[in-house]
């Protein structure tokens, strides 16, 4: 829970810092809120296998997945943290 | 100012955030609002920000000359939307109407343009902003910004990179209307450079594995768009008797005397198809209305043949 609070705000950061749109919570749905175009869909896609050094396949590329900050955060740890 | 914004897409949403920055009032925006998304959209962008939105068909109307008129709008900017705007309508705001378009005009007018330039083997590109007239994307020319393109681009890579150049470009010409809409530069076009693209796509999407693999990864490169939906479609091969789109397609160097379209596992696990002169690495085909690896598709020792250009 705490290793997934944690990606939550690094994700938000990330789309602070990077994207310069702020997140409300990790729970908002990204695409509702006119957060998530595809251009920055590209962008983050590239920023997780970065940051995370893991590879997201075709298979992985289901949008639901990155709905919410929670969600990808969600991804990234059974991707990358096998948990 | 008072702004109409026509937009769509990621240009359209970056465009009508950037205007939120500023003082400027936006009348309303025109824009699509059926169909599924699978990202954001420009409507819920608008929605959320509280603005009026119209369909953007009403460009095409005369009629809408006169609201406009009514309302003040003295700049119409318009971001990948493919509605052609009525002659009156283009004339209604007291500065004028302008366009941002993804290639460098007059060289690339169109339609697909960033695909085209990967098709063509451009080493360089470009964005304009050009006030509208009624002749499609021949209006002078405000600002135009031109670039490297990247040897591994694709077609959706080049139209961000677009988007990402252009944006700003549009926003130095509101900068400048709001200012003194007399010092917005207006070069004439030269007609004898203009080359237009349609809706055509070349060859019909056929892949032709007697080309070099540097051809043919280019070709493919021309049609991604993945994750999202290519304008062109799919480049197509014929796979025992049945169309298959190829996605990804990545030059290995490793030269080859193997016929052209013949399928190996490469040694790195990957499936590879036999060019004029070396292997091309496949990473992602589209078959049965998805995408899959290729090796849950096709086998070694099989064929892959060209595409059909009917």
């Amino acid at each position: 829970m705490a290793r997934n609070m944690r990606l939550c705000n690094r994700l938000t950061q990330f789309f602070r810092d990077k994207l310069y749109l702020e997140v409300p919570s990790p729970d908002t749905d990204l695409i509702e809120a006119g957060l998530l175009d595809s251009l920055n869909f590209a962008q983050l896609m590239v920023h997780i296998e970065q940051e995370f050094a893991m590879h997201i396949s075709p298979e992985d590329l289901e949008f639901d997945h990155f709905r919410t900050i929670a969600k990808i955060a969600a991804f990234v740890a059974t991707r990358w943290l096998g948990s | 100012m008072n702004i109409l914004l026509v937009a769509e897409e990621s240009a359209g949403i970056r465009l009508l955030r950037a205007l939120l920055r500023t003082e400027h009032r936006i009348v309303a925006v025109m824009t699509s609002t059926t169909g599924p998304s699978k990202t954001s959209s420009m409507a819920s962008v608008a929605t959320r920000a509280g603005l009026d939105i119209w369909p953007p068909s009403r460009v095409r109307d005369p009629a809408l000359a006169r609201e406009l008129r009514a309302a003040g709008v003295d700049l119409i900017l318009n971001a990948h939307s493919l509605y052609l705007i009525h002659e009156e309508v283009l004339r209604a705001p007291s500065i004028a109407a302008f366009n941002l378009h993804p290639g460098p005009l007059p060289r690339y007018s169109g339609l697909n343009c960033p695909s085209w330039a990967i098709y063509r083997a451009e080493r360089t590109y470009g964005v304009t902003v050009h006030r509208m007239s009624p002749r499609i994307d021949a209006g002078p020319i405000a600002y135009q910004t031109t670039f490297d393109i990247d040897e591994a681009a694709t077609g959706f890579t080049l139209t961000a990179k677009c988007v990402s150049v252009g944006v700003p470009l549009m926003r130095q010409l509101v900068e400048v209307a709001a200012r003194d809409p007399a010092a917005i530069p207006a070069i004439e076009q030269d007609v004898g450079q203009r080359k237009y693209f349609g809706r055509e796509v070349p060859r019909n999407g056929a892949l032709i594995w007697s080309e070099s693999a540097s051809q043919i990864a280019r070709f493919v490169r021309a049609f991604d768009y993945y994750p999202f939906a290519s304008p062109w479609g799919h480049p197509q091969a014929l796979y025992e008797g049945q169309h298959i789109g190829v996605v990804k397609a990545v030059q290995t160097r490793a030269k080859t005397g193997t016929p052209p379209g013949t399928l190996r596992r490469g040694p790195s696990g990957i499936m590879e198809v036999a060019a004029a002169d070396e292997w091309l690495a496949l990473h992602l085909v589209h078959a049965g209305g998805r995408h899959i690896r290729p090796d849950q598709l096709l086998r070694d020792g099989t064929r892959l043949e060209d595409g059909t250009k009917t």
